[in-house]
C-alpha cells in the first residue's frame, strides 16, 4: 500500500477553527478562538495547488469543517466558491459540503446551499437529553433546540441533509428513540460516529470495559429498528460496511493513503491522511503538518516533507503490522492513524478502541445479518 | 408475523446499489453480535461474496468483484444524494 498516492476525493478546509458551541467530547484544540480564519489568498493559493495536481480526478469533495464554518458569513463561502469554481480545471465536478451543529443555519443560508448545490451535515446526538448532554454552548445550555430549528427551515424548504449523531455510553441503550427521532427528521443517510479519544477529549465512555458488548448489542437493535421501518434510509456504518464486505479492497481505506484527503487547516497548513491530525500534537511533541500552502510549489512538496516522510512510514509499518495480526484487514485495510495515535501514541500499532467499535462490531452485525436465513440480497442497478 | 424490510446497504462504481432484505422480527435486540463463531472472519467474507456472485451472474464480472465507488470514507458526502435511498 504504500506506492499509493491519491487520487484525491476529498479536501477538507478549516475556514474557522472557531465554534460556537463547545461539545464535552470535542478534539479541537482552538476552538475558542474567533481570530484563527482563513482568508481568501490561502483559498486561493490552496485551489491552485490541488487544482495542478496530477493526481486529480473528475470529480471532488470539498467540505469546509473543523470549526463551526457557519460561523463565517454566506458572503465569504460565495466568494471562496467563486476562487474556486474560477480555478478548477474543465471537466472536474466539484461536491461542496458542510459539516455544521445547525444552530445558524437560516434562510440566508439556505439560498446559499441552494445556489450552489451544497452538501449539508448536521451534527444531531439524538434527543433532546442526548443531544444536550454533551453538544452544549459555553454558558452551559444545550443547543438542542436552535440545532433543530435549523433542521426545520431546512425540512421547510425541502433542502435534502444528511445528520451525524456521535453515540456516547448513554446511547447505546436508546436505538430504538435514536431511530425514531432520525426517521422522523427525513435525512438522506444518517451517520453513527463514537465518541472518540482524540487529542484534546482524552476519556471516552464507550473505551470503558463493560461497553463493548452494549455497543454490539446496540448496532443489533439498532439494525433491527431501521429494517422495521416503512421508509428505508440510509445508515452510513451499515452502507459502508456492506460495501465493504462486498466487494472492498484493503487499499480503499483512504485514511492511510497520502492525498486521498487534503486537509487544509485555516492558516494554509497542509496534512494529509485523517483530518484531525491538523488538530493533533504528539506525546513527543511533534505535528503533523507537512507543508504550507505559501510555501509549496507543488502539493506533491508535501510528500517529501521530512514530517511527512517518518509519519507515513511510520502509518505504513501499522497498516503492515494490522495485515499481519488482524481478520479484519481486508475488510478495513489498516484503521485510522489519528485513532492509533491518540489511543496509543504512535502511528505504527494496531487494533484500538475505535477499530473495535467502528470496524469490528459493524462488520460482525453485517456479516451475521447476511448469513441469516431469512436474509437475502437485491443488487439494483441504478445507471 | 414475519415483515420482511429492506435496509440499503451500498452502492458500488458501476451504481449498483445493494440491498439487504431480511425479517424485522428474526433479529431481537437481545441477539447481539457473537465474534469468531464458527468461521473466521476471511472465509465468512468469502462466503458471503461467493453467494452474492452466484446470485447476481448478471453483474458482469461478479458483484464480489465490483469496485467500491471511490468515496472518501471520512464523510461520505458522496453517499447522501438526495435520491440515494429511494433507489433501493
Amino acid at each position: 500500500m504504500r506506492h499509493l498516492v491519491g487520487p484525491i476525493g476529498l479536501v477538507v478546509l478549516q475556514s474557522t477553527a472557531f465554534c460556537n458551541i463547545d461539545c464535552r467530547y470535542c478534539y479541537l484544540p482552538n476552538r475558542s478562538n474567533r481570530r484563527q480564519t482563513m482568508d481568501l489568498a490561502t483559498v486561493e493559493r490552496a485551489a491552485q495547488l490541488i487544482f495542478a495536481s496530477p493526481h486529480l480526478k473528475d470529480e471532488l469533495d470539498v467540505v469546509w469543517h473543523a470549526g463551526e464554518p457557519l460561523t463565517a458569513p454566506p458572503e465569504y463561502y460565495s466568494a471562496a466558491i467563486e476562487i474556486i469554481d474560477e480555478a478548477k480545471p474543465d471537466g472536474l465536478a466539484i461536491h461542496y459540503g458542510f459539516q455544521t451543529n445547525g444552530t445558524l443555519i437560516d434562510e440566508a443560508w439556505i439560498d446559499l446551499f441552494e445556489r450552489h448545490s451544497i452538501n449539508i451535515g448536521v451534527s444531531l446526538d439524538g434527543p433532546r437529553d442526548l443531544h444536550d448532554a454533551n453538544r452544549k454552548y459555553r454558558n452551559g445550555q444545550g443547543s438542542f433546540d436552535r440545532a433543530m430549528a435549523g433542521v426545520e427551515r431546512l425540512r421547510a424548504r425541502g433542502y435534502p441533509f444528511h445528520v451525524i449523531g456521535v453515540l456516547t455510553a448513554q446511547s447505546l441503550h436508546r436505538a430504538r428513540d435514536l431511530v425514531e427521532f432520525y426517521w422522523q427528521l427525513g435525512p438522506t443517510s444518517i451517520g453513527l460516529n463514537v465518541e472518540e479519544v482524540e487529542a484534546q477529549n482524552r476519556h471516552s465512555s464507550l473505551y470503558d470495559a463493560d461497553a463493548g458488548a452494549a455497543f454490539d448489542r446496540f448496532v443489533a437493535e439498532l439494525l433491527s429498528e431501521a429494517a422495521a421501518q416503512d421508509t428505508p434510509i440510509e445508515i452510513r456504518d451499515f452502507a459502508r460496511t456492506m460495501s465493504w464486505v462486498v466487494a472492498g479492497k484493503p487499499e480503499d481505506n483512504d485514511l492511510v493513503v497520502p492525498l486521498r484527503i487534503v486537509n487544509v487547516a485555516w492558516n494554509g497548513d497542509l496534512s494529509t491522511f485523517c483530518p484531525e491530525l491538523l488538530a493533533l500534537t504528539g506525546a513527543d511533541g511533534r505535528r503533523f503538518v507537512f507543508g504550507n500552502v505559501r510555501d509549496c510549489r507543488a502539493l506533491t512538496d508535501i510528500l517529501e516533507d521530512e514530517r511527512f516522510v517518518s509519519a507515513a512510514g511510520e502509518i505504513w509499518r501499522g497498516v503492515a503490522r494490522c495485515e499481519e495480526q488482524c481478520q479484519y484487514f481486508r475488510v478495513c485495510g489498516g484503521g485510522a492513524p489519528v485513532n492509533k495515535l491518540s489511543e496509543t501514541g504512535r502511528l505504527d500499532t494496531t487494533e484500538t478502541n475505535f477499530c473495535r467499535l467502528t470496524k469490528k462490531t459493524w462488520v460482525d452485525a453485517c456479516l451475521q445479518l447476511a448469513s441469516t436465513a431469512d436474509s437475502r440480497f437485491e443488487l439494483t442497478r441504478s445507471m | 408475523m414475519t415483515q420482511n424490510r429492506r435496509l440499503v446497504a451500498g452502492f458500488t462504481a458501476s451504481g449498483a446499489v445493494l440491498c439487504l432484505t431480511l425479517s424485522a422480527d428474526g433479529h431481537g435486540a437481545g441477539q447481539y453480535i457473537a465474534r469468531g463463531l464458527e468461521q473466521s472472519v476471511p472465509s465468512r467474507i468469502e462466503s458471503l461474496r461467493e453467494k452474492l456472485n452466484a446470485g447476481f451472474p448478471q453483474s458482469g464480472s461478479g458483484a464480489g468483484e465490483e469496485q467500491i465507488q471511490n468515496i472518501v470514507q471520512f464523510f461520505n458526502f458522496s453517499n447522501c444524494k438526495p435520491t440515494s435511498a429511494k433507489k433501493c
